[in-house]
């Protein structure tokens, strides 16, 4: 039983270094990816192809003044950033980015926790991490950070919704909240090719979440400063920064594991085609990015309610139906 | 709210009959700049939100005050030139445009017809350079940041043309009262030849980017819309009067420097929102690169400089053969020239509007009064009325399609 | 009918002289309080409808030399009872002309009506003149500094408010710099 508890140690421990680093990575990529889309070179100065860019972002921001604005309310002030990035990493731990491997002669699994109600886990730490970005709006008392905060929190709640009945639909035909049964009951076909829409549903509304472009209002630097971090500084701002670039991970993790055959495929090992998947989608993000103006805040909420909501019921129904003739 | 717990940005002075403390009907009260990322400088509005709606926006400006009309008094009528370059920094050649043709007005003069083809190569250059700045921050208001880089790329091409002709990438000071302050060299032709075959696929790309994207329709189609007789009275200039449908171009209306030879449309809109605008001024660039072509086409050689010489400094070879030049030489630059006493105001279409000059003349070598119009100023005044009851965002999306340079506003 | 027949048939006494300079239709109006009217007829008579204002501006006259003066600028008149001069642009795009308003005021606290009314620009324009030149628009709804924080002292381009610095004294601009030295701040 210890040794259990000691691998699951292991693999926590190992699991945040690998995302802190895969996250400090995704930046560098992102930046160079958008510079290409936009004729420019990107960072290439800090050591071989500028790779370590990341780390001397990260010294730069730990040496950074860390400021609290006077008038702030300083517990608040204070635990925002962590809550929000503790709940992008908690996240992580329901996902399986492999099959089961051997290491040492012992079986490692390669997620953290097999939990039976993996997907609602997920949910629930998509939803606390708006707490981060709402108390984060309200503690800094910055009217721009409060607007920011304010438009995340709507935007999140909103999202949530269709999000859910666009993943509840796959969870029918898996008949399994659990991601690795849901992986699993992928072998011969990838979700994606049997609920399309469900996919759609789920993609926009996974770039709301995050609120990464076009629908990143909340910081939506040409409006409202920075949002909901305006006020933050050094690794506070590191924090919620970790925080964003998590939430594109896991969504993409997300997306990968339900609609993508998790880390099936032919060929090579498990795990890396999960990383090749979910490169994919980074690269989708970053192209969106660089590509699409922002809407704004009434036409997102508009969009949300008025158009994936019902498209997202409606789905839930034909496939409900059709898992039901099925003789499911 | 003690002074202790208030934002930085609230201790700024407001102007009075405006506070920053809620209203008794609980308004947030926002003080979006002077220091905000899309305020295109210093510009600061003072909003009064309810939730994400502004109820009103009072424009508090000023900040980049510089005191250029009263500097302008100090200077020589050539000196002033280089002043009017920091008004709209975007399009400094529009300004020494409209200031030299006001000058040259009232000395009753006219430069050689070499410079004035060159001034409208020029002014038509700096007319899609600065719209092209306009589209970018257009674009990057709006989110979509890549227009910005590639609107930027391809204005770094036409300041490289500038520099080959004065010098100076951006406060180019290249047209002068009576002339050029030198011809252009010979690369001039082939740079600006290029340019004419590169962009027109240069612009099919942005609109690509934005003309039918959904998003950009959204955003800017039914917004910070003006009528025609809002434009009209509010003496809104350039693009913005065009996009209500009042079809009116300096140019082509009231011609300058032989505008009247070009055969060029201008562009005409109906619908007066943020959109329409935005059609009108890329319609515009692809105008201008057309008045561009025909120019290049006709420049004729000669001098550039007129050969008055109590008003023209001489060749510079001369000084060395002539005692006379010598002297010219001297009391111009010591000096400056002597107007007949009068007054004399000149517009002219530059990017953003109608520019003004008036330059009052009481015999002496400096001008008694130079006023400059300048058509940010006075398009600035729409926004109050374009912004009510639309969101924050839209805000951003109208203070970019006024395309206001802050240096001109403030001046 | 010429515009400047069309104006004094209206208004009679309050048009003063009218003058073409460089192909410029100048004309001054001797009773400031008619500003507004004039303006206002001269945008909605259908026969002229200047109804663009290109532009609003004021100058001081105080250190123009006398002897070599712009027509219309009476010598006798410069520092006393007509030291500034307001200046309107009309501009109608009908008939694609421009006509120039020159309003002369006292030195003392002068003032004349708003044309705010007539045309929304000269919101702006008028708070310009105000700021810069200490001018004030009867009837304006909002007049107060503009581009000069609000506790500023002075109207920069009076020609009596002097630059922060002073220019060095050759023969040429002996007399000019000699009559702006009693304005110079000590």
């Amino acid at each position: 039983m210890s040794e259990d508890i000691l691998l699951i140690v292991i693999k926590v421990a190992v699991l945040i270094v690998i995302l802190l680093t895969v996250v400090a990575y995704t930046v560098y990529v992102e930046r160079r990816i958008m510079a290409r889309m936009q004729s420019r070179i990107g960072p290439n100065r800090v050591g071989p192809f500028g790779l370590l860019q990341p780390l001397a972002d990260i010294l730069k921001l730990i040496f950074k003044e860390d400021l609290t604005p006077a008038g702030a309310d300083k517990v608040t002030y204070f635990l925002a950033p962590a809550l929000a990035a503790i709940t992008g990493l908690a996240a992580f731990a329901v996902i399986p980015f492999g099959n089961t491997i051997d290491l040492f002669g012992i079986k490692v699994n390669l997620f953290i926790a097999d939990i039976n109600v993996g997907l609602l886990y997920l949910f629930a730490m998509s939803s606390l991490a708006v707490y981060g970005i709402v108390l984060a709006g309200w503690s800094s008392n910055n009217k721009y950070s409060l607007l920011g905060g304010v438009r995340s929190s709507a935007q999140m709640i909103s999202y949530e919704l269709p999000l859910g009945l666009a993943l509840v639909s796959v969870v029918l035909a898996a008949g399994s909240l659990s991601l690795g049964d849901i992986v699993k009951a992928q072998a011969n076909l990838w979700f994606i090719v049997q609920q399309p829409l469900s996919f759609v549903i789920y993609f926009i509304c996974a770039i709301a979440e995050t609120n990464r472009a076009p629908f990143d209002l909340p910081e939506a630097e040409t409006e409202l400063i920075a949002g909901y971090h305006t006020e933050y500084s050094s690794l506070k701002w590191a924090l919620f920064f970790l925080a964003e670039y998590m939430a594109v991970i896991t969504v993409s993790a997300t997306a990968v594991t339900i609609f993508f055959g998790g880390w099936q495929g032919p060929f090579l090992p498990g795990w890396l085609w999960f990383v090749i998947k979910l490169s994919g989608f980074i690269f989708f993000f970053t192209w969106m990015r660089a590509t699409l103006p922002r809407l704004r805040f009434d036409q997102l909420m508009r969009l949300g309610w008025k158009v994936l909501l019902p498209l997202a019921a409606l789905n839930l129904v034909v496939i409900a139906g059709l898992v039901a003739a099925m003789g499911g | 709210m003690t002074a202790s717990t208030r934002h930085p940005a609230d201790t700024i002075p407001t102007p009075p009959g405006v506070t920053l403390e809620p209203g008794p009907d609980d308004k947030l009260i926002l003080s979006m700049g002077p220091h905000h990322p899309s305020t295109h400088g210093v510009l600061r509005l003072i909003l009064e939100l309810d939730g994400e709606i502004v109820v009103h926006a009072t424009p508090d400006i000023g900040f980049l005050h510089t005191g250029i009309e009263k500097t302008a008094e100090g200077l020589t009528y050539q000196q002033v030139i280089t002043v009017t370059d920091r008004m709209d920094y975007l399009a400094p050649l529009s300004n020494n445009l409209g200031y030299a043709l006001a000058v040259e007005k009232l000395l009753g003069v006219e430069a050689p017809p070499r410079a004035q083809v060159i001034r409208v190569i020029l002014a038509e250059l700096q007319r899609v350079s600065s719209h092209l700045v306009w589209l970018g921050t257009q674009g990057m208001d709006l989110g979509a940041i890549s227009v910005f880089l590639y609107a930027l790329r391809e204005r770094e091409k036409l300041l490289d043309i500038f520099e080959l002709c004065s010098g100076a990438r951006m406060m180019a000071s290249y047209f002068w009262v009576g002339g050029l302050l030198r011809d252009v060299p010979p690369q001039f032709e082939g740079a600006v030849r290029k340019i004419l075959a590169d962009f027109p696929a240069r612009f099919d790309e942005y609109e690509r980017m934005l003309t039918h994207n959904p998003i950009f329709l959204e955003r800017t189609q039914g917004l910070g819309i003006l009528s025609k007789e809002e434009a009209i009275s509010l003496g809104v200039g350039g693009a913005i009067l065009r996009g209500s449908g009042v079809d009116w171009d300096l140019r082509r209306d009231m011609p300058y420097s032989g505008y009247e030879q070009y055969a060029f449309d201008v562009p005409l809109g109906a619908r007066g929102d943020v959109y329409e605008r935005y059609l009108l001024r890329v319609r515009e660039m692809r105008q201008s690169l057309r008045i561009v072509k025909q120019a290049l086409d006709r420049l004729p050689e000669g001098p550039v400089r007129i050969s008055d010489r109590k008003i023209m400094p001489p060749p510079r070879a001369e000084l060395a053969t002539s005692m006379e030049a010598l002297i010219h030489h001297f009391k111009l630059f010591t000096e400056g020239f002597k107007p007949p006493p009068g007054e004399a105001y000149q517009g002219i279409e530059s990017p953003k509007g109608e520019f003004g000059v008036m330059v009052v003349s009481d015999g002496t070598a400096k001008p008694v009064r130079a006023h400059f119009r300048g058509p940010s100023f006075v398009n600035l005044q729409s926004l109050a009325q374009m912004v009510r009851g639309r969101y924050i965002a839209d805000v951003v999306a109208c203070i970019a399609s006024i395309d206001i340079v802050l240096g001109e506003v403030d001046r | 009918m010429s515009v400047v027949t069309a104006l004094r048939e209206t208004f009679g006494e309050a048009i003063g002289l009218d003058l073409e300079f460089r192909g410029q239709l100048i004309v001054w109006i001797e009773q400031p309080a008619q500003i507004a009217a004039v303006c206002s007829f001269l945008r909605d008579d259908p026969r002229f409808q200047y109804r663009y204002l290109s532009d609003l501006s004021a100058i001081d006259r105080l250190t123009m030399e006398q002897e070599s003066l712009p027509t219309g600028h009476d010598p006798a008149e410069m520092t006393g009872a007509r030291r500034f001069v307001v200046n309107y642009q009309l501009l109608s795009m009908t008939h694609k002309q421009r006509l120039w308003l020159k309003v002369g005021l006292g030195a003392e606290a002068p003032s004349l009506p708003s044309v705010t009314p007539v045309w929304t620009t000269a919101d702006f324009l008028e708070r310009e003149v105000y700021d810069l030149m200490g001018i004030a628009f009867e009837g304006h709804p909002d007049l107060r500094r503009i581009l000069l924080p609000d506790d500023w002292a002075g109207h920069p381009l009076r020609k009596d408010y002097p630059p922060a610095y002073e220019e060095v004294q050759f023969s040429h601009n002996f007399e000019r710099i000699e009559k702006q030295r009693k304005y110079a701040r000590r």
